[in-house]
């Protein structure tokens, strides 16, 4: 080989060695890299197989791509897909069982693992050289039968049940997470996270479909690399998977990103910290963008490594981080996320951020010295040999390009146009790419300690992390009891208010148990058929409004106005039906189905898809009591009873009690009860500017 | 079936391996393993230093982990505008430094007085940062086309890590002998902050941290294992300058280095470079290894720590150090309750109870040089809570001890064991690592491949009687996360 002659070559020339500073040193040019040539082979079926033999140790290692991904799963589903990701490999095949699969590749020291990723879907295998025929043969018979049992689904829920649970527990992973969502949108594919309820609507039936619909050997790439003969694994490959047939071909369009453009400055409490994780950014581009290379190389100079801006001011000349750095995130068939990330000490968050903020603004505003850019580019490209270190980062990337539709040359192409950035290429590439104007700021940590109040960044947006309880497993059904006599007592209940209801507004107070004692509070719920809803509570502390507006939902709270997650619109929409006066709007206009299971004593109810329990009086119409599945003020699940009492002046009643799983939590006085009052669109209007 | 021809076949491997490392000895005692390969022109550099936390002064923690970030700073000819003056400025922010920690030690400290001199002294900082260029050695290596670059401190060690493109190899050598012949300890009090910062990341705004660092310190009553590698903060915070220097100059002497070399290199070129550039550093004594023994256990112990957290359930027995004859049975007992699916631990409690989503255990924490825990841990599910998975972990324990494992389970832990050398030997980096932790922990880097005929002579019986003398009520420790009141 040519590369080990000149490696020999150079040998000769040595030892005449005595220590010299580094700027002394002269060094001879780097040896021509030979890169091996990868082959490859599309089977009749379409799948493509990748090879690239290397002998130098005795096992095999591959990967194979499917075409798929999490952002192509129904948004009321989400997790469908990491599930199947993990079942295709815990359950096994319909001929051998996921115990049976993990006997036989741990007997033999290998490995077989598969998941689905946003974009893509992919498995990876490792073999000592002589189990490669087993391990092919696995691998095919997961991907192409995959048994999908009940029990492995329910682990694998498990499993994503427990990140759910978990997800609080560590800053950063809140920074990560609601930073994608304020950049993509938090119902985007790209930022959506799995909820206890998407979780359990994801059925068997639902991985089978996912599975035939994208699991088709022309969406298949196969990239092996190792000790074997090409021919004979060709072979192999073609007796595993040649059988193989391509089903309908799904149309899977990557779906858009449009994401919000405004700046926002956002905050997650988190106050058991000392330490506040901050995310500076806005959205960052493609890969295949012409000003990628000039991107990359400001992200580069603004935060890549210990010689960037950020390292230097916010790490080593203030001390204020161990971490700040910056990426210009870009992804092959999707805009990434041009992000500066640091953490920093409660006490100096605000600096930390106006440090970080005035670092982008400079680089979008001002040339970069020649000296920068010659640094960063050497870095670059004196690196660029590190992209061939591994044969499977060879094998890997080849495929990567061919998946996305990118030429095979793309890394070339990298190194020479990073070769030929420019100072002038840098600052437009910077000013038109970074918007300091529209950054999304984001910190999450304990704000009692802060240096200054956020607000002093801007308008705040509270971001209410609170992780929505599971849908309740035992919620009654309506298909279970009499509904005739449900019917009626549903009519009777409608019948005990004289007035078409369009509208009510209820005033009055309440006291809600706490650990710490009563504490008092004055509320006002509106309601304005069909979609206009309002609850305010005055607390000591505060105000806190829900409110509901059309499709709009927003709380407000003395932190901030945020908006309502799809979760959170459905609990506050669930709130509206808790009120007697909501459930007998809902009564009156069909919304609600009933259904006694015990006379008219225990009637299970239905409206827009939330169960609950009434129990009416069967002589006057009334109803007395609900019970429903609600949460604790520390969130955590609960049976939540209301009764209703003092029906004595009104036909609606003047009291509520309110018990968690059969202790009281709160009791309410209603002052005031006014029906279909005048409309009034402040109360629906959302706040411009929030207090601090 | 296949275990005697492939473990033969590893054998022949350790020979023809063993003809492409290069040993070389300097004469001040410092260690280098040379291995070539030539196939891509990358090279890669390992430097481990003996050095680890566990050497650390009694009020002082937290030192070897502040000087590894000292290491980056520079030498008096790198990262400076102008020396004679900045080592003046130097010496004036020690004095100013001295001055103010007197007034703070004092028994009725003076507010007004404290204030003054602190300014005096970030006027002393301020003056000797106008002639720091810190980043100059980092630059250098970036612009060089460095990868990987970085460095890591344990309780056992303190290693430095770098790989370049193979023609520039010869500035690792003049860099890191530079560095380690006279580092500046430039910027001292503004890295101290920097590592504040790390602290609250790792531990104090971190719940699972938080744990860990109790375990730590329930299990050793006397070993210095039981302080935390990034130091107790009031230790941290009172960190000088002369002490990080005093630290450098009693344990960075070359006896304690060891440089693995993996890659495009010509080894005896590398010699010749070893000798020119680390035959710089003088000889010197080695500092006395760690003497306190931690004291036998004589009972269990447990601790809570209440945290915004979800549950998290640690369960630790003390075990001897990587050298003893025993080993390689914590090894088969690791893989055998918590390695792969097929591993007992995991099928019960994560797949057949469903108590955890993650479980498993480990021998060699939070170091092996000296004697060490071996570590079992699990998240449980939620619904679960840790007494559940404590009861489910101590029963698979238990199974050790009353039953044999089955033929099975130990051929595949022989199998796995080779899967996993012949697994680890293509990165350059990987390699390095793995290298100079043999060639340090055990004196011989070809214990890295010899290991795999240790653990092939592991028997169903030693597993059995390690268990029932290690794993017992005695010898263990508890540590719980528990859902602070309120918290989610």
């Amino acid at each position: 080989m040519r590369a080990l002659a000149l490696g020999l070559a150079l040998s000769v020339t040595s030892p005449a060695a005595a220590q010299k500073h580094y700027k002394e040193l002269a060094y001879p040019p780097l040896r021509e890299l030979v890169v091996p040539d990868v082959k490859r082979v599309d089977l009749p079926n379409g799948l493509a197989l990748y090879l690239l033999e290397d002998r130098s140790l005795p096992k095999v290692e591959g990967v194979m791509l499917i075409r798929t991904g999490s952002r192509l799963e129904p948004g009321d589903k989400v997790g469908l897909v990491s599930i199947l990701g993990q079942v295709i490999r815990t359950g096994g095949s319909t001929s051998r069982s996921g115990e049976e699969v993990d006997r036989l590749l741990e007997n033999a020291g290998a490995s077989v693992e598969t998941r689905i990723g946003t974009s893509s879907g992919s498995a990876s295998l490792f073999a000592l050289e002589e189990d490669l025929p087993l391990v092919l043969e696995i691998l095919a018979d997961l991907v192409r039968n995959p048994a999908l049992p009940e029990d492995k689904i329910e682990l694998a829920k498990v499993q994503e049940r427990t990140s759910i649970a978990r997800r609080n527990d560590d800053v950063s992973d809140i920074a990560g997470r609601e930073f994608a969502k304020l950049l993509y949108g938090a119902d985007s594919p790209y930022a959506a996270v799995p909820e206890y309820s998407t979780i359990e609507a994801v059925t068997r039936e639902d991985l089978a479909a996912f599975h035939r619909r994208y699991f088709q050997p022309n969406r298949v790439l196969l990239g092996l690399w190792g000790d074997f003969d090409s021919e004979a694994v060709r072979g192999l490959v073609e007796r595993h998977f040649g059988s193989w047939a391509n089903g309908t071909p799904p149309s899977d369009p990557a779906p858009r990103v449009d994401a919000a453009k405004a700046r926002t400055i956002a905050f997650v409490e988190k106050d058991d910290v000392n330490q506040t994780q901050i995310r500076i950014g806005h959205l960052g581009g493609r890969i295949d963008d012409p000003d990628y290379f000039a991107m990359s190389v400001v992200a580069e100079i603004l935060g890549g490594g210990f010689s960037s801006r950020l390292f230097q001011t916010i790490r080593t000349q203030r001390g204020l981080a161990y971490h700040a750095s910056a990426r210009w995130g870009a992804a092959y068939d999707y805009p990434g996320i041009f992000v500066a990330s640091s953490s920093t000490k409660s006490e100096s968050t605000v600096e930390t951020i106006r440090g970080i903020v005035e670092e982008i603004e400079r680089i979008s505003r001002e040339p970069v010295t020649e000296e920068e850019l010659r640094l960063a580019k050497d870095g670059i490209l004196n690196s660029f040999v590190f992209n061939f270190d591994g044969k499977g980062e060879i094998v890997g990337r080849l495929m990567t390009y061919d998946y996305y539709g990118y030429p095979r040359d793309f890394l070339q192409t990298y190194q020479k146009s990073v070769e030929r950035v420019t100072v002038e290429d840098v600052q437009r590439a910077a000013a038109k790419h970074l918007r300091p104007e529209n950054l999304v700021v984001l910190a999450v940590g304990r704000d009692d300690d802060f240096d200054a109040p956020l607000s002093t960044l801007g308008e705040v947006r509270a971001i209410d992390v609170t992780i929505p309880p599971p849908p309740r497993a035992e919620a009654p059904s309506v298909g279970a009891g009499d509904a005739a006599l449900g019917g009626e007592l549903l009519k009777k209940f409608v019948a005990t208010s004289a007035d078409a209801i369009q509208g009510f507004r209820l005033e009055g107070e309440s006291e809600i148990e706490t650990q710490q004692g009563k504490l008092p509070a004055r509320f006002q719920v509106d309601f304005q058929a069909p979609d206009r809803y309002r609850e305010s509570t005055v607390l000591p502390f505060g105000e806190v409004v829900t409110v509901l507006a059309g499709d709009a939902a927003w709380a407000t709270t003395p932190r901030g106005t945020a908006d309502l997650n799809a979760d959170q619109k459905r609990r506050a929409r669930e709130g509206l039906y808790r009120h007697y006066l909501g459930l007998l709007w809902g009564a009156s206009s069909g919304r609600v189905k009933a259904s006694a299971l015990d006379g008219a004593s225990d009637v299970a109810l239905e409206v827009e898809g939330v169960s609950m329990r009434g129990s009416f009086d069967p002589s006057s119409g009334r109803l007395l009591s609900l019970t429903l599945a609600g949460t604790n003020l520390e969130g955590v699940p609960v049976e939540e009873k209301r009764e209703f009492s003092g029906f004595e002046s009104d036909p609606y009643p003047t009291e509520v009690r309110i018990s968690h799983d059969g202790k009281p939590a709160a009791s309410t006085r209603i002052t005031k009860v006014t029906l279909n009052p005048a409309a009034d669109a402040d109360l629906f209007a959302r706040p411009q500017a929030a207090k601090p | 079936m296949l275990g005697t021809a492939l473990f033969l076949l590893a054998f022949q491997d350790l020979s023809s391996f063993e003809r492409t490392v290069t040993e070389h000895r300097l004469e001040n005692g410092m260690t280098f393993l040379i291995v070539e390969r030539h196939e891509v022109p990358v090279v890669s550099f390992h430097l481990y230093a003996d050095v680890g936390s566990v050497d650390e002064e009694i009020g002082q923690t937290g030192m070897a982990h502040m000087f590894e970030h000292m290491a980056f700073k520079g030498t008096p000819d790198i990262g400076t505008r102008d020396y004679p003056r900045e080592k003046e400025a130097l010496d004036r922010v020690d004095e100013a430094y001295r001055r103010l920690r007197a007034a703070k030690l004092e028994t009725s400290p003076d507010a007004a007085r404290i204030a003054e001199l602190e300014s005096a002294f970030r006027a002393a900082e301020a003056e000797a940062g106008e002639y720091a260029a810190s980043q100059e050695l980092t630059q250098v290596i970036e612009q060089a086309g460095g990868a990987g670059l970085n460095a890591s401190t344990s309780n056992d060690a303190t290693r430095y890590y770098l790989s370049l493109p193979s023609n520039k190899a010869e500035l690792w050598f003049s860099l890191e002998s530079a560095r380690f012949l006279e580092p500046v300890l430039r910027e001292f009090y503004k890295e101290r902050d920097v590592v504040m910062e790390e602290r609250r990341m790792r531990v104090e705004s971190q719940p699972v941290g938080k744990l860990v660092s109790n375990m730590l310190s329930l299990a050793y009553r006397a070993h210095p294992y039981g302080r935390e590698g990034i130091g107790w903060r009031s230790d941290l915070e009172n960190l000088t300058r002369w002490q990080a220097q005093e630290f450098f100059e009693k344990h960075y002497v070359p006896a304690t280095l060891t440089a693995v070399i993996v890659g495009d290199i010509d080894p005896k070129q590398a010699v010749a470079w070893a000798d020119a550039y680390f035959g710089r550093l003088p000889k010197r004594e080695r500092a006395e290894p760690v003497l306190t023994a931690e004291p036998r256990q004589e009972g269990p112990r447990s601790t809570t720590v209440h945290a915004q957290s979800q549950p998290v359930l640690l369960i630790g027995y003390h075990k001897p150090s990587a050298l003893h004859e025993d080993d390689a049975v914590f090894d088969a007992v690791q893989d055998i309750l918590s390695g792969g699916r097929t591993s007992r631990i995991y099928r019960s409690l994560v797949q057949e109870k469903r108590l955890s989503a993650g479980a498993g255990g480990f021998p060699g924490f939070p170091g092996n040089k000296y004697p060490n825990l071996f570590l079992f841990f699990s998240f449980p599910a939620p619904g679960h809570d840790n007494d559940e998975n404590e009861r489910a972990m101590l029963e698979e324990i238990e199974k050790l001890k009353t039953e044999l494992v089955t033929e099975e389970e130990l051929s595949r832990v022989k199998a796995r064991a080779r899967a996993q050398l012949v697994d680890g030997l293509d990165s350059n980096t990987g390699l390095a690592s793995q290298l100079a932790v043999y060639q340090v922990l055990t004196g011989d880097w070809r214990n890295l491949f010899r290991r795999l005929e240790a653990i092939d002579g592991v028997t169903r019986e030693d597993i059995q009687r390690v268990a029932k003398e290690y794993f017992v009520e005695a010898n263990r420790s508890f540590a719980y996360l528990v859902p602070a009141e309120g918290g989610e």
